[in-house]
């Protein structure tokens, strides 16, 4: 949901998708090999699932202001778009710091390996998909998700025909030229999409961990508490 | 309070978009009982955008080509 809201305060001086992109970035090589799959007879998990996701030796890089700077370049670079290249870094950056809320945090630095951490929420990527989400959703960590969406809905006008077509569509020459291939109707169903998501997935895992499979709520610093939190140092 | 008035009246949306919130909620409602019963409908922000676009453009686009 945070997109949407620096889309909101920012207008015109970022392009919404990249800032989209640079918002899921860090996790979608990594977080498939955190939680493990099942590949015919290959069971394919990381070894050590904390280590791998915000460590060194990992992918935890991905996790660092620097490896969004670095990409930011590069896209600057190659598609000479200085647009896209700040989106996707303010984007970037909003994961990590969000991701330094939970007790493993990330090396906002990196190569410098320390790890910036508030611990306000338990990390369990550890303990699988299920137990991490359910987690999640018992502590701060899905408290601090709820403030963006009520932000999100507060803002309602950002997700409105009138805002696509006066500020998404010509901040972004992405949409025109996708609006080559498919109707604006299409693309206004797409610009919704990453906050239709974020509500939805939001509201089917609370309801998943605390009206289906009674997990409780615990909003306590650090918490919930039932999980083991995983730490840098583990 | 007229003043507050002023400015809850310009925020607060018109039935067309009431319309609109009320169709996304109902496909919200489908997605989010999806995700309940089978939780791999939500862990990826791709499976929500391609449930949304077909339901809420491509099957209705199709709908109304098939229907005209």
């Amino acid at each position: 949901m945070e997109p949407y809201a620096f889309q909101k305060h920012l207008g015109l001086k970022v392009a919404f998708v990249p800032l989209l992109l640079g918002s899921y970035a860090p996790d979608q090589f990594s977080k498939w090999f955190v939680y493990g799959v099942h590949l015919g007879p290959w069971d394919l998990k990381a070894p050590d699932p904390v280590q791998f996701h915000r460590g060194w030796p990992g992918m935890g890089f991905t996790h660092s202001l620097t490896f969004g700077a670095l990409v930011a370049l590069i896209i600057w670079g190659v598609f000479g778009s200085r647009l896209w290249a700040v989106s996707f870094l303010i984007g970037h950056a909003a994961h990590v710091i969000t991701d330094s809320g939970d007790t493993v945090g990330t090396m906002w630095f990196f190569p410098w390996t320390h790890h910036f951490t508030i611990g306000a929420w338990a990390y369990a990527g550890q303990t699988g998909r299920f137990t991490d989400a359910a987690a999640y959703f018992s502590g701060l960590g899905g408290m601090w998700d709820l403030v963006w969406i009520l932000y999100g809905l507060f803002s309602w006008r950002v997700i409105t025909r009138d805002y696509f077509d006066n500020v998404i569509y010509q901040a972004d020459a992405f949409w025109p030229w996708l609006n080559k291939r498919l109707p604006k109707d299409a693309l206004l169903v797409l610009y919704r999409g990453a906050f239709f998501y974020g509500c939805s997935q939001w509201l089917a895992w609370t309801i998943w961990a605390h009206l289906y499979h009674h997990y409780p709520y615990d909003l306590h610093w650090g918490g919930p508490h039932w999980v083991h939190a995983a730490h840098p140092n583990d | 309070m007229p003043a507050a008035l002023h400015v809850l009246r310009k925020w607060a949306p018109n039935r067309g978009e009431l319309r609109t919130f009320g169709k996304y909620c109902f496909l919200g409602a489908i997605y989010v009982t999806l995700g309940v019963i089978n939780g791999f409908f939500v862990v990826a922000f791709w499976f929500g955008l391609a449930f949304l676009f077909l339901t809420a453009w491509a099957i209705p686009a199709l709908w109304r080509r098939l229907t005209r």
